[in-house]
């Protein structure tokens, strides 16, 4: 099951934010994505589920190219985007929205054990199972939103910033679930600021800066804390 | 007064059968399908059509059935041919009531065209009348009372309960969310239509029951719709419900006690004065 991403180039309307940007994620080693904000991050990860058009390069999954298929059949393929900040569906309940999760129909058979699954990892979602989303705190959203990209039995799950915005304490909780989703099977390409979170969670990093990988780091080992930090920030910081 | 609180039930039923079409096509879509008319005038006419000895003359459960299914392949056509082509662009909300207004005059001219414009009568359902707490009722008004609330409640469990009911609801809320969950947005559409196609043909078909058939029968309920989405709140369906058989029974009240003549201004009152103290209708929420 492994995604590759080949010289792809993608935007809004005229304006054109990834500019021939490539990367490689095996199976069941999970990568993370980091660089400045406005750099193409999001757009990334928006143009590999089918949301905004691709312009140029390709986009494989699985043995499939997914360039030209529509969001849902890129969902269908296992291929799922946990948006950033999302607001979910403010007026549904957390239970009826992680069942929506299992829309395609492979993972709609197996719904209740998948609830069962997302329950397990996320012990508040079940205590407010019954609330609408728009009363949820910013954790417990981040929580449901993950758990809704659970729900559609993905092979690969594409998180956009889980942990923005959020407090140390809760940070930290949300760091531990989704080591736990990593070790159900499910691979992993992250976006976030944080990159020692990004260190814990995945072997292999990329740098995005300006719509392009600036810079691979295929082993964690090789590359200190700091030398991240020195590459991120300039040499001052 | 028992009379006119039954007249005005069994308008609110109706009322409410096409509000919350309209309103569901609303929530999801963002748009108002000024076609709603015709399809309720459609569904009769098919009706009619199937059971009516001049037509097929295949009964009136038949007739029933058939508009049924004729409807919803009817709303997946109107949705595709006046609203597809038009989605997503800037001004699509202007576009499609312009679109679906100019649909809606060729199927009335269509209707007229095929059918005549001589007014044609529905078979009743069931005759006969039936006294209750004192009132006389025609068993026809009461299958209408009856079977509103329940085809009202179908269709709150068919959102609440359902897959596609559910999703339904999530593109309303959120459409780029239920586009990563992988549900097909363009198939919920049609689905969208077809369900509120069905909900105005049933509607047709008991409006026939009652009254009568013919080309433009479905402006006057459409512009009743309109008014009963507007104070119920854009897209909630609890208050559609509401405000439908509120109008319904102003209605009632006020062709009784003011004539029928001021029935219109009565009802724009109404509402007016309800917008001025809540703008977003009854149960609408801020947008």
């Amino acid at each position: 099951m492994r995604l590759s991403v080949e010289n792809l180039s993608a935007g809004y309307g005229r304006i054109r934010v990834l500019h021939g940007i490539s990367i490689n994620v095996d199976q069941g080693s999970s990568v993370g994505l980091f660089g400045p904000n406005g750099h193409g991050k999001t757009t990334l990860l928006r143009s590999i589920s089918g949301i905004i058009p691709v312009e140029q390069g390709v986009i494989n999954f699985a043995g499939q190219d997914m360039r030209c298929k529509s969001s849902h059949q890129i969902v269908d393929a296992g291929l799922i985007h946990v948006p950033q900040g999302s607001t979910l569906l403010p007026r549904m309940t957390v239970i009826e929205t992680l069942t929506l999760g299992a829309f395609p129909n492979h993972a709609w058979v197996q719904r209740n054990n998948k609830l069962q699954e997302v329950f397990d990892i996320f012990p508040r979602l079940a205590e407010r199972r019954h609330q609408n989303c728009n009363t949820l705190s910013g954790g417990e959203r981040q929580m449901a939103a993950i758990g809704v990209g659970l729900m559609g039995c993905p092979k690969l799950l594409m998180l956009d910033e889980p942990t923005l915005g959020l407090a140390p304490r809760i940070r930290q909780e949300l760091a531990e679930q989704i080591g736990r989703v990593a070790q159900t099977g499910v691979t992993l390409v992250i976006v976030d600021q944080d990159v020692d979170l990004l260190l814990k969670l995945c072997p292999r990093l990329y740098l995005i800066e300006q719509g392009t990988v600036s810079l691979e780091i295929k082993d964690r080992d090789e590359l200190s804390h700091q030398d991240v930090i020195n590459r991120y920030f300039g040499n001052a910081a | 007064m028992g009379a006119i609180i039954v007249s005005g039930l069994v308008s609110g039923s109706i009322y409410a059968l096409i509000a919350s079409g309209l309103s569901l096509v609303w929530g999801a879509l963002g748009v108002f399908n000024f076609s709603h008319g015709v399809l309720l005038m459609a569904g009769a006419f098919v009706a009619w059509w199937i059971s009516d000895p001049s037509g097929l003359g295949f009964g009136l459960l038949t007739g029933v059935i058939g508009s049924v299914l004729f409807m919803a392949v009817a709303g997946a056509v109107v949705y595709r041919i006046l609203v597809r082509p038009w989605l997503g662009n800037s001004n699509a909300e202007l576009t499609v009531i312009m679109t679906t207004i100019a649909g809606a005059m060729f199927a009335e001219n269509l209707a007229l065209y095929i059918f005549g414009g001589r007014l044609k009568v529905l078979d009743q359902a069931i005759t006969g009348t039936v006294t209750l707490l004192g009132t006389t009722i025609q068993a026809q008004n009461l299958l209408v009372i009856i079977l509103s609330p329940i085809l009202l409640g179908s269709l709150a469990i068919f959102l609440k309960r359902s897959k596609y009911g559910l999703a339904i609801r999530a593109i309303a809320q959120n459409r780029e969310v239920a586009q990563m969950m992988g549900i097909r947005i363009e198939a919920m559409y049609v689905t969208t239509f077809a369900v509120s196609a069905i909900l105005a043909g049933i509607a047709g078909v008991m409006f026939a029951g009652l009254f009568s058939l013919g080309p433009s029968m479905g402006t006057d309920p459409l512009l009743r719709a309109f008014l009963v989405v507007v104070l119920g709140g854009l897209g909630s369906l609890p208050g559609t419900i509401l405000a439908a058989y509120l109008i319904g029974l102003i209605e009632a009240l006020s062709s009784y006690y003011i004539g029928i003549y001021w029935t219109p201004v009565a009802l724009f009152s109404v509402l007016i004065f309800i917008l001025l103290i809540r703008p977003t209708g009854l149960m609408g929420r801020e947008v």
